[in-house]
């Protein structure tokens, strides 16, 4: 984080504008915005009043699905380290990893744009939650049941009887 | 079905992270799906010092698994030589038959019931070899009712068709064949020595249903091994014969046999000189 940006001390909430490849705009808290360190990045460097930012790589669809993680990890954060300082117990980050689970059990298509999306963006706990998907998806599975789980081209030079 | 994903298409630093969270086995399996992810695995899996491995037997019960001498419970152990660990590896395929050759990273293996295979442990992919019974010497099976088994019925000579023994289907798995190796990590042809006649025999996955004899019945061979894709065959009295050709003779195994020109040659190597000589068929 900035030392100059602190939004739990600073409403009413500044909104960042994303918008997707197809053209869609999405208003979000800049600090739902921030969990992208490629956002985070560049975020001094824009005008306080041209906060848009043009994801060439991320359809509508996808950029939907991001901003439900990060606005739900931004909110989690949030109680959690509320709890903590209230010293009450919590089970906030069990809770989190569970709903974590849920939002990346998606069929391959989604978790590649989520993936691609995340890979683009920069935002590591998601990144390393669809990498973590596609090893548990790998795991166990044969080669030929992997090609179809993921739609690949068997071009493969080992597997010569693929056909059979 | 030409619309595929851009999963193949992932770039190095993603499928290394993806890599990392794999097991031994799955990274192995990861590898055989498209020469993308496979050009991109090998190295990693070298990285990893996991190669090379012995085959060991991997007991998960003390009190299974040791009375015979296949496999009987479906599970190999793979002793790393390099981390001095053995990873237990499931291969359901594996279960009733003996492993009687190993060659890039594909087992041949027989079964009792006649059935010989390619079969790849991690990928396991199965390939189906002529059984037992397309040996020229074999000359068919029968089941056996007093002793409830299966017997094969085996020319005691090569040109000996009136003397038959019975042989039961547990020698036929654990003793009949001697070694097998194949050629390449795409096998196009498999080379067998069993035990009774100590010749080679071969065969072409998925276009031969026989195996034929390779060389003249008069030469008994000790050992066959591949190297750089040829095969290379030692001679009891100490010859090495490198084994040519194998893969461009015709199909018909009629013509196989007669038709010497199209085996190429045999170079037999001797004292450290090569020469080349016409392939002796019988």
């Amino acid at each position: 984080m900035k030392d100059s940006f602190n939004p739990s001390i600073e409403p009413p909430k500044k909104t960042v504008t994303l918008v997707s490849s197809d053209g869609y705009d999405f208003e979000v808290e800049e600090e739902v915005a921030l969990e992208s360190q490629v956002i985070k990045d560049g975020f001094e460097d824009k005008a306080v009043d041209d906060r848009e930012y043009l994801l060439f790589n991320v359809h509508s669809d996808t950029l939907e699905l991001i901003i439900k993680y990060c606005e739900k990890h931004v909110s989690s954060r949030k109680s959690i380290s509320a709890a903590a300082a209230s010293s009450s117990s919590s089970n906030g980050e069990e809770a989190l990893k569970e709903w974590d689970e849920h939002f990346i059990s998606v069929d391959t298509n989604t978790l590649y744009d989520i993936l691609m999306a995340a890979d683009y963006l920069n935002i590591k706990s998601l990144l390393d939650l669809a990498i973590q998907k596609v090893a548990d998806t790998i795991h166990g599975r044969s080669p030929e049941q992997i090609r179809k789980k993921f739609n690949i081209e068997n071009d493969s030079i080992i597997d010569p009887w693929a056909s059979e | 079905m030409n619309n595929f994903s851009g999963w193949s298409e992932l770039l190095g630093d993603l499928i290394d992270e993806i890599q990392k969270r794999l097991t031994l086995a799955d990274l192995i399996r990861f590898g055989c799906v498209c020469s993308s992810w496979n050009s991109l695995s090998g190295s990693f899996l070298s990285h990893k010092g996991r190669l090379p491995w012995l085959i060991v037997p991997f007991f998960v019960d003390p009190n299974v698994g040791r009375e015979t001498n296949c496999c009987s419970d479906g599970i190999l152990g793979f002793f790393s030589i390099l981390d001095g660990l053995t990873y237990k590896v499931e291969i359901p395929e594996l279960l009733g038959r003996r492993i009687c050759g190993t060659a890039f990273g594909w087992f041949i293996t027989v079964h009792g019931n006649s059935e010989m295979q390619l079969l790849h442990p991690f990928t396991r992919k199965v390939v189906q070899l002529p059984a037992l019974t397309k040996f020229p010497f074999a000359i068919g099976t029968r089941f056996s009712e007093e002793k409830g088994i299966l017997l094969y019925l085996m020319q005691q000579g090569l040109d000996d068709t009136k003397n038959i023994s019975e042989c039961d289907s547990e020698y036929m798995r654990d003793i009949n064949l001697y070694k097998a190796v194949t050629n390449s990590s795409q096998p196009t042809v498999v080379i067998a020595i069993p035990a009774l006649y100590r010749q080679l025999y071969f065969c072409r996955p998925g276009k031969d249903n026989k195996w034929k004899r390779v060389v003249g019945k008069t030469v008994i061979y000790s050992d066959v091994t591949v190297y750089k894709e040829e095969f290379y065959a030692v001679r009891y009295t100490g010859e090495v014969d490198v084994i040519k050709g194998l893969d461009d003779a015709d199909v018909s195994s009629d013509a196989l046999l007669s038709g010497r020109e199209r085996l190429g040659v045999l170079a037999t190597c001797c004292f450290g000189k090569v020469r080349l000589v016409p392939m002796k068929v019988v």
